[in-house]
Formats: structure tokens, sequence, C-alpha cells
């Protein structure tokens, strides 16, 4: 037999279909189906090498007796396959020339299996002298002194070096870099809850898998995985630098140590009985004779396998067989399902009772008491608010609660919710009727009358959604306050986000109850109940991934599995994955954990083009800005050599092509925004996000940072805003256009403005000031000056060296003094009339004591002459304020002028 | 005040060089046909100083008193502008270049608001007022188009003077409309010149020697030379004859980041790069400049052999930066791939 075969699962698959197939044309081929044998599970799960190559060639060469019309396909090396090919070649000569063909090959099927065993036991003796006793002292004595071995081994470490410090970035970067070999090993397919009952722990890194694919393989099988290791556990699968707690915790809780092929041949393995089962099928079928040989055979490591782990087996024979059960039911309850069908699940298993409620039970306590403060009259006596504040997430039960507790209190629940008009107006004519009114049904209702008499209050109020109430309902959230202050009637009110801006002040007069999000195996709970009720078979564990998935919205996962009822009668794991996946995309995601599926390795390898150009429509205008912003913290693995070493040019090439990716991706950009032509959105996702991952994907250095290009826009921005301000005064004296003014200019003003003050001290004042004025430079301007500067000589660099007792000098000597400016201040355009208003020149100015006297005058007549009364009284206040100020604190008029023009343009 | 203004001609008869285009000036404003003039030319060689020359010339001093207006102006899908304007009783004065995707708007509202109200001064010399539109290179397409009409239609009450770098981005329209003046760079022996009689004026001493690195360092820039020489004034004086010259402050920013370039080139000094770079586009350094003096430093500190490869380079991602919109891409593409190119380049050398 090839030994290939031994480490090739794939090869163990094609095997076992075939000889799925063969079995039906046996079927077909009319043998009796009847004696078909019970067989029990065998397992091969710790059988020793030579064991199950045995085993496995005992099947090919099985198979291949069946496969009486390929013959061709055999291509067995070894000499005793040979001779079977031989043996089976003389049978279809045979079988050829006699018309009976089906007993010839069923007798060639004996024979071979004949030689099949003799075979087996030949190479079998060294196994098959050990007794079963003796096969188990080996496993524990080897399991014993492998685990003194690492005992010695561990103390040793802990001698030789001190703990090692935990790194928590090497950590990440680790586990965001994925297993070492990726798909090295083939993962085996196993049968269903073959881990059904079996915890698993895993430690340190496994190599052909991640923690997260080792993990949904157990899972998928039945199996339960665990952080930590506890006296439950089964297994701790030991990777790579395994942890030291683990390991000594499962060394005190006597755990078995298995390594990742361990695990990978114990899921492998389950397929492999089934396969011994039908092949026993098979062969029952041809000759009863032939099946105490088989059976003897297959004992062994059947054996050996139900010693070592008795329960696992039982129980997953069971399942399956309930299982079994249950599709026969199923296709009866099917059809039924179908036909009467009406209520969604969300309402037909709707709490009826405060009971039923999941969780929230601290909650619930606190509504009825403070329901039943109202029936008693205490509430108006306790200086308690009079309306509750319900949050939490969506789907968690707050209006369930809120109505099932008013109802048990014997409230009549009346709701408003987002899909009512909630404004001022309506809340304050509907509602403020229902204050202390009395629905119909109360006195339609006997047995109600004679309660009605004893309490007043029978309404409760309950505003949902009350953070959604929004532009649309102007004015609802005062007057619902209004209404809370002097209410008579319970009012309870359900938000989802409690730090909206919205309830801030809604908060201040209720009582604030906050919901948390139930924990899973509570939902658990409830959901088991309704699956089985709806004929869904499920898996513990693809509930709970579902539940997990929907962040413990109860209606979101009763929403999805009804939805996938609709044409599927069970759930597994990987479906749940998948239904998971597929609700997954209504939630955002983050931008941080999105330029992950980027550039990480092992998310970009499961992730297709498609995928990415996903991740980029998540937030379009954030996602190229956040490549932008990371693609060069990252460690390409496209970055090697032939050899695999780590290349240099090769890199700087890699982030050549990325940034002029990017780049590029900006100018289609710039095109889809100047001529509107939105289908080149995907182009430019192309660009500026999917294809730089291409080139640079990898390990990332440090954290994901939020785009500086932001920022730094705003901070050009606001520089820009500057230069302008500055240029639009100074403009009259200079000759230079903007940029030249930024270029030339700045760093020469810095220079002379600063000079005299760093060489002269105090006494340089004045001539800045001189300076300044001939310039028109306010001071305002001067601060800005020294910030446009950059690296060294920057202003803000040489301020620094100025003394602080001279800048305040020189800003109390600037502010003493008069300054002239070229401004004038413009006045309010009233609907696109445009008005002008010259002051005379700037040499008028000047003087400003008169010049505001002046001004004001002139206003005057504007009020008489101009029909813009209110720009003109704004005006004038703002001048005889300006006009106060200047008395006190002798501010100058050139800063009196431009918050002038401040104050009127706020005014507009 | 800067000896740059300070010591501005003032008028046509005191312009230093360019003497035919002086001369061609006064004909002009003798006429009584006064054109449409478009004023062009590097930066610093006098194209604004000619201008308020040939203002000053039609209409006297009067257009000296100048003051700055602020005017609002609403579009027609509601959004206001802020626009200053610079105005005498003559002429007024307008920097398009502020409002950058407005101006058309911009250029209709003031324009026709000018153009339709004559000259009430009967004892102007001129009938007409004039518009001068600083930076017209920088007027978008649109404007320029509603320009072109305006100018015909009140030719008789306004005379338009544009001033730009040069006239390729200026449609063929309003080229052919008016006149085309080229105001050249002044020769470096013409700024050692001016550079001696400022010197004088200041009654400073200027050693030969050092205006001409002067001249030299400005790249015939006249307001450049004279800023220099006021700067190096306040940094040392006495003179020496081999002072150096201060650069200005983002010229030195860009030469070191030039260096670090070129002492490592790896990702991570690129990250470091990127943010010089943006610290200087933050700072309203134009991009389109920063490439241009990164390509040129570059150049200087490179091999022969790679000269060539960076300006090619450089010229390409220029051309994407002027496509793009965020110029800090396209700056760093460069600066990548430049590194890219060196690294091998180097790693080539060290294998022979």
């Amino acid at each position: 037999m090839d030994i290939r075969n031994y480490f090739n699962p794939l090869a163990n698959r094609k095997n076992a279909k075939r000889k799925k197939e063969n079995e039906q044309t046996k079927k077909e081929d009319g043998d009796n189906l009847n004696k078909r044998m019970k067989v029990i599970d065998p397992s091969t799960y710790f059988a020793k090498k030579s064991n199950s190559e045995n085993e496995k060639q005992k099947r090919k060469i099985l198979n291949e007796a069946d496969d009486n019309t390929s013959f061709e396909n055999i291509n067995i090396k070894k000499s005793k396959g040979k001779q079977i090919l031989d043996s089976n070649d003389d049978e279809m000569a045979v079988a050829e020339n006699n018309n009976r063909t089906k007993k010839k090959i069923s007798s060639s099927k004996v024979k071979s299996m004949e030689i099949n065993k003799k075979e087996e036991k030949e190479l079998d003796l060294p196994i098959k002298k050990r007794t079963k006793s003796e096969l188990q002292d080996n496993e524990e004595l080897e399991h014993k002194s492998e685990l003194q071995s690492k005992k010695i081994e561990d103390e040793l470490i802990e001698e030789e070096k001190p703990k090692k410090k935990f790194n928590y970035r090497a950590y990440l970067a680790k586990k965001s870099a994925g297993p070492k070999a990726p798909g090295s090993k083939i993962i085996p397919k196993g049968k269903e809850n073959c881990l059904l009952g079996m915890t698993f722990v895993f430690t340190g890194d496994l190599s052909s898998i991640s923690r997260d694919e080792a993990t949904d393989l157990v899972k998928r099988y039945g199996g339960r995985v665990t952080g930590a290791p506890s006296s439950r556990t089964t297994y701790l699968v030991v990777g790579e630098d395994p942890g030291e707690s683990k390991l000594a915790k499962a060394k005190k809780h006597k755990i078995k140590q298995i390594n990742e092929d361990e695990l990978l041949d114990l899921i492998g393995s389950s397929l492999n009985k089934n396969d011994i089962t039908s092949s026993n099928d098979i062969k029952s079928n041809n000759n009863d004779s032939d099946l105490m040989l088989i059976k003897e055979s297959v004992k062994k490591p059947i054996e050996n396998s139900e010693k070592s782990r008795p329960s696992f087996n039982n129980k997953s024979s069971i399942h399956i067989n309930e299982n079994s059960n249950k599709i026969e039911k199923m296709n009866i309850d099917d059809k039924e399902y179908k036909s009467n069908d009406t209520l969604l699940w969300v309402d037909k298993y709707k709490p009826k009772d405060v009971s039923e409620i999941i969780g929230h039970k601290t909650n619930i306590d606190k509504i009825r008491s403070w329901l039943k403060d109202w029936k008693s009259g205490a509430i108006f006596k306790k200086d308690s608010p009079k309306a509750l504040l319900l949050s939490g997430p969506p789907g968690i039960g707050k209006t369930t609660a809120a109505i099932l507790c008013s109802e048990a209190e014997g409230f009549k629940p009346i709701e408003f919710n987002a899909s009512d008009a909630r404004s001022k107006n309506i809340l304050k004519n509907t509602l403020s009727d229902l204050i202390g009114n009395h629905t119909m049904t109360e006195y339609l209702d006997k047995n109600l009358k004679k309660k009605q008499i004893n309490n007043d209050i029978k309404n409760v109020i309950i505003m949902d959604e009350v953070d959604g109430m929004s532009s649309g309902d102007r004015g609802g959230n005062a007057e619902l306050i209004q209404m809370i202050k002097k209410t008579k009637t319970p009012i309870i009110c359900i938000c989802n986000d409690r730090q909206s801006p919205k309830i801030r002040t809604l908060a201040n007069y209720t009582l604030d109850l906050r919901f948390r999000r139930p924990d899973a195996s509570a939902i658990m709970k409830r959901i088991g109940p309704i699956c089985q009720k709806e004929g869904l078979r499920f898996q513990q564990n693809s509930i709970e991934q579902i539940i997990q998935s929907t962040q413990s919205d109860i209606r979101q996962v009763l929403n999805a599995l009804a939805t996938y009822r609709l044409n599927a009668t069970s759930i597994s794991y990987d479906d749940s994955k998948l239904l998971a996946k597929k609700s997954e995309k209504d939630f955002s995601q983050n931008p941080f954990s999105l330029v992950q599926k980027f550039f990480n390795l092992s998310e970009y390898r499961n992730s297709t083009f498609a995928d990415r150009m996903d991740y980029f429509f998540e937030d379009y205008e954030l996602m190229p800005l956040m490549i932008q912003e990371n693609y060069l913290q990252i460690s390409p693995v496209l970055a090697k050599n032939e050899r695999g070493r780590p290349d240099s040019v090769k890199l700087l090439n890699l982030m050549s092509e990325a940034s002029d990716s990017i780049a590029y991706g900006d100018i289609i950009n710039n095109t889809l925004r100047r001529t509107n032509n939105w289908s080149l959105l995907s182009v430019q996702g192309s660009f500026s996000c999917a294809r730089p991952s291409y080139f640079v994907h990898g390990m990332a250095h440090g954290q994901y940072n939020f785009p500086g290009w932001l920022g730094q826009n705003s901070k050009a921005g606001k520089y820009k805003r500057c230069l302008h301000e500055i240029y639009s005064h100074s403009c009259q004296k200079i000759s230079s256009n903007i940029s030249e003014f930024r270029q030339e200019y700045i760093p020469s003003l810095t220079n002379s403005l600063l000079t005299p003050l760093l060489e002269k001290g105090a006494d340089g004042i004045s001539d800045v000031i001189e300076e300044m004025d001939s310039y028109y430079i306010s001071k305002e301007d001067f601060d800005m000056i020294m910030e446009l500067g950059v690296g060294d000589k920057s202003g803000e660099k040489l301020l620094k060296k100025v003394d602080t007792n001279i800048k305040r000098t020189f800003t109390r000597l600037y502010n003493k003094e008069n300054h002239p400016t070229s401004f004038i201040a413009p006045i309010a355009v009233k609907k696109n009339v445009k008005t002008e208003k010259v002051i005379p020149d700037a040499e008028e100015i000047v003087d400003n004591e008169e010049n505001g006297d002046e001004n004001e005058d002139e206003n005057e007549d504007d009020i008489l002459n101009d029909k813009i009364l209110n720009a003109a009284g704004v005006k004038n206040k703002t001048k005889s304020k300006a006009k106060s100020t200047k008395a006190s604190t002798r501010k100058a008029s050139a800063s009196s002028t431009t918050k002038k023009r401040t104050t009127t343009r706020r005014k507009k | 005040m800067l000896w740059v203004d300070k010591y501005r001609p003032t008028s046509l008869d005191k312009l230093d060089f360019h003497e035919n285009i002086t001369k061609q000036l006064k004909a002009l404003t003798q006429l009584n046909d006064f054109p449409h003039i478009i004023f062009y030319g590097p930066p610093g060689a006098g194209k604004k100083t000619r201008i308020n020359c040939v203002l000053k010339e039609l209409f006297g001093s009067g257009v000296e008193k100048m003051k700055t207006i602020q005017k609002e102006y609403q579009t027609p899908s509601g959004k206001k502008i802020d626009l200053n304007l610079v105005v005498s009783n003559y002429h007024i004065e307008l920097n398009p270049g502020q409002v950058t995707t407005q101006d058309r708007v911009i250029i209709q509202n003031v324009i026709k608001e000018i153009a339709q109200t004559q000259q009430i001064d009967s004892n102007a010399q001129k009938r007409f007022k004039v518009v001068l539109l600083n930076e017209a290179d920088r007027l978008s397409k649109d404007a320029q188009h509603a320009l072109r009409r305006t100018m015909e239609k009140y030719s008789s009450n306004l005379r338009l003077i544009l001033c730009c770098d040069n006239t390729s981005k200026i449609i063929s329209p309003i080229q052919s409309r008016c006149l085309l003046l080229r105001i050249s760079a002044p020769e470096e022996n013409e700024i050692v010149n001016i550079l001696n009689q400022v010197a004088s004026k200041e009654g400073i001493k200027l050693p030969q020697k050092f205006a001409n690195t002067i001249a030299n360092k400005s790249n015939r820039n006249l307001r450049r030379a004279l800023l220099m020489l006021e700067t190096a004034r306040v940094q040392q004086y006495p003179f020496s004859e081999d002072q150096n010259v201060v650069l200005p402050d983002w010229e030195v920013y860009i030469k070191n980041l030039t260096n670090m370039i070129l002492q490592e080139q790896s990702p991570e000094r690129a990250l470091q790069v990127r943010g010089k770079l943006y610290e200087l586009i933050a700072h309203c350094i134009p991009p389109t400049l920063i490439i241009k003096t990164l390509a040129l430093e570059l150049a200087q500190n490179v091999d022969n052999q790679l000269k060539g490869r960076i300006f090619q380079e450089a010229a390409k991602y220029e051309a994407n930066l002027q496509k793009g919109n965020k110029a800090i891409f396209h700056i760093e593409a460069f600066v990548i791939k430049v590194m890219a190119i060196y690294k091998k380049y180097m790693i080539d050398m060290t294998r022979f």
C-alpha cells in the first residue's frame, strides 16, 4: 500500500466514498440487506500506526476487490498487492466466461479477504503478540513516563529561567499572524457529534490551524471548548509554546494531553470507524462465515478504544439513533408546519407572564414595586420619580418587561412608539387626555368594575423608543418632561441609547433602570424548547453560536431561526456559523477591525477580492484613509527573496506599488466627486483598498492608527484661514500673491518682528509695533505669523526664546496704543441686497477716538435714512459697547473693529 | 516696513529694468483707448509694481488711497461667501483665488456691479474704472467664461488688468481680448544693482560678493533677493564676504527632509517623512512646490545616473497631484518611489 495514503486523509476520504458507492451497487445487486449486522463502532483512535495502516490496507484491497469493473485503478506496488491483483484477474477471467458474475465477484471478495487476513496476521505480529492488558499497561507506562519527563522538564525550565515577562504586544502580533503553516495538514471530516460530551482546552500555538479554527472544529463535532482546564476537561490540546499554568492544572486534574495531530486523528478516526462499519456490512452480506474473522480483526482496536473512552462512544451512538428517529417524525411534521404558520416566532413565543421573561429579575422587581407604589398612592407621598426610564440594547425584552409588569400589577398599558407622531402638540392633546382616563373595556368588563372603584389609576403610559424622538417630534421631549412632572398616571419610558443627549435631561426626572444583556445560557433555556416545538433539530453549540453573534438579542435569534426553519429541519454548528455570518452583515463594523481585514495575514487569506470590496463599502470615506494611514506599518509577507529572507528592495517596491495605488485611488475619488460619477466608487475601492492590501498584507507593527489625514486637513484649513486673514489685512502694502506671501514674506516678517525682541528686549517693542502697524498687522495676526513657520526657524520656536515678561509688556503696550487698520466692517446684507458701507480712507481711521464718534453720527444717519434698521441698530449697539470697553480697558480701535465685525456677523 | 515695500517704485519713471516695457506702458496710458492687459511672468519680476505704476499714471495719486472692504455674496444655492476687496475710487482689486469653487458668482457680481456704474467724478482723467484680478490663472474655467462676455459688454466703463504667473491656464478667448505683457525675471546683475541701491539708501555696506550670492540664491526673484538681504542684515551685520544666505523656513525644512530620505530607505523612515510632509502642507506650503523643491534637492545629492529618473518620477507624481485631491498621498508615493529606486541603486553598487 502506498504509504503516502496514511498521511493523506484525502485519499482516505476517497476510499470511503468509493466504498459507499460499492455498498450501493451491492444493494442494487439484490444482496441480502436484512442480514446486515449491527456493528459496534470500532475506533482506531489510539491504534498504533501499523494497526491503522493495516486497516487501511485491508480496506483498500477490499475496495479493489469490489471494484470489479475498474481494475486498472489498482496500482499497488507491493508484492502482496500484486498477488491479490493476480488472483482478481484470474477471477475476472472466470467471471467473463461465466454468466453468474455476481457470485464470482462475491467469491473473489471472499478470497481476497482471506488473503488479506493472512497478511494482516503477519504484519500484526508484533502487536498481536501483546495482549490487551499489555497494551494498556504500555499505554499507561508511556503516559506516565511522558508526564514524568515533562514534569522534570517543566521543573528544569522553572529553575533555569525566571518567569518570562508576558509581552502583550508580541502576543497580539502572534495572534494576528495566525498559524505558522496554515493548510499544511488537511483537516479530516469526522462523524457528526463525534466529540459530544468532551471538553477541550487549548494551550500554545497550533501549527496548521488557528485557535479560532480549532475551536470551530471542536464545536462543529459537538465538543465543548473552555478557557482553563478543570476536572471536567477531557483533553488538553497542547501546541507550541504552551502556557505553564494550564499544563500545571492539567497535571493536577490528570487531564490527558494530546497534540494537534492527535486531535485531528480523533476527528478523522470517527469517520474511519464508520468506514469499517460499512465494510463490515458488505462482508456480512457476502458471507456469514467471514464475519467471525472480520470481527476478530477489528475487535482489538475497538475494544481498546472502548475502554479508553466508553462514555462518549455510547452517547454519540445514542444520539445518532435519536436523530434518525426524529428525522422520520420531522417529515410528517414538516407538512403541518408549513400549512399553519401565520405568526412570527417572536410574537408566537412572546412571554405571556412575568415569570417567562428571560433574566432581568431585579429590574422587574423594581418595576413592580414602583407600580405598587402607584397603586397604593405611596408614590405621591414619597419623593420618588413619577416615571421610569428603561434602557438597554435592542431585543432583550425591555418593552415586554414593561408591558407584562404593568399587566401583572393590574394596569392597562398604552404604548406610544416611534411610529406615532410625538411632537409637543400631539403629546399634549392625546396624552393629557389619557392621564386620568379609563378605557372603554373597563366598563364593559363586569368583573373589573368592582376593582375599578378601588383604585382609580388603571392606565400606564409606555413611551417606547424615546431616544428616537427626532426632528419630527419637535418639543416632544420637553413636553414629556412636563407631563412627568404633573402626571397622575405611571409613565414608563424606554430607550436604547442611554448616553444619547436627548435622554440626558429626561433622565433627571425618571428612575433609571438599566437592562443588561442576559447571558447565553438563560436564553438557551428558552430558545431550546421553542426549537423543539417548531421541529428544528439543533446542537447546543450552534444555538449558542447564534446567540453570541447577535449579542444576546433574543428577537434576532428567533427571527434568524424562524427564517432558517423555513427550508431546513436541523441546524448544525457550521450552519449556525453561516447564519451568524449572514446576519452579521447588518452590524456596522468599526474601522479598526475592518482595516485589519485588509492587512492581517490570516484575515487576508480568508477573504476574497469581493469581500475586500465589501469592507471598503462599509465606509467608503474612511477606509481609504485608514489604509493609507496604516499600510506603512505592515511588514508584508511578499517582501521576501527567493530564499525566504526579508528583502529590503522588494519591500520598498511593494510599498511603492501600494502607495501608487492609493494615489491613483485619490485621483479617481477626485474625478468621482468632480463629475458626480458615483459608478467610479468601486474602481476607487479596488485602487484605494483592495489593491494595496494585496501588496502589503502581513504582520502589523503596533496598533492600527486612526487616519492622521483628517486632523492634518483641518489643521491645514485653519492655517489657510489664518494666512488669508493676515494677507487680507496687509495686502494693500505688499505686492505678492498669497502663496508668495507665505513663502517669502512670512519668514522675513517672522525674523524682522522677533529679532528686535530677542536682541533689544523690552526696548525693541516699539520697533516691532511700528513694523506691525506699517503692514496693518494686529496682535492676533502677529501670533498667527509665528505659528505659520515650520521647522527650527519657525516663529513658534523663536518666540519661546523671548522672555515672558517682555512678551507681557509687548501685549500690554500694543493694547495701550491705537493702531491703524485697513479694514472696514461690512453691513449685514438682507436677502441678497448687497449694501456696502465704506468708511473713508485708512488714514482717516487712525485717530479712533474721534472716528468712533463720527461713526456713531453716521449710524444715526443710517437709522434715519437706511431701511435696514436692524443692522444699523446692531452696529450702534456694538459701537457703544466698544466705546465703553475702550474707556475701561483702553482697547485699541483695531481690535474693537474686529470685534464689531464678529458681533455683527453673529447677529446675522 | 520691509525694504521690499519701502523702496518699491511708485511711478513708471522710477522703474529700474525692462525699459522697453516701461516705455510701452507709458505710451498706452497716454492713449484714450487703454486696452485690457494681462501681466504675466515669474514671481518677483515686478508685475504688481508695474500695475500700480500704471494705475497711478492713469488716475493720479488718488488710486493710492485704498481701503479693504469685506463683502458678502450669495450663491444661487444659498451659500454665503465673504470676499475681501481692495478698492479705491478708481479701481477695485480682487483675489478670486480665495474662493476657489464659487468664483464665477464673484466675478459676475463684482464686475457687473462696477461696470454698470459710470465714473461720476468729472475731474477724473479717464472715463473707465479698472478691475484688477490677481492670480487670474487660479480662476476656474467657468469664471473665465463669465468674464469674456463682460469684457466686451462693459468695455466703455471698465478695463481689466489680469495678473498671473503664466497664461497657460487662461482661456484663449480672454487672451485674445487682452494685451499680453510678459514681465520677465530680472537678470542677476540687475538684481545686484537694485540690492546696491537699497543698501546705499539704507546706509549699509554691502560687499559685492555677498550681493552676488544673494542674487544667485534668489532664483532671479527680486522680492526674494530683497527679503534675503534684509533677513541677512537682521542676522548678522556688518556683512562678511562669504556670509551664508538665510533660506526661508520651508526650504530648510525640505532640505532636512531630503537628508532623511537619503540616509535611510525604509517604511519606518517613510512614516517619519510623512509626518514632516503633513507639517509642510498644513503650514500652507503648496504641494507642487514641495515636490519640485524635493526633486531639485534630491537631484543635487544623488549620482548622475539617478537624476534623470528622479525628475521623471517627480514630473509624473506632480501631474497626478494636480488631478487628485489629497496631495500628501502623491508626495508620499513619490518619496517611497525615490526610496525604492535609491535603495536598489545603492545595493547594486555595493554588489559590484
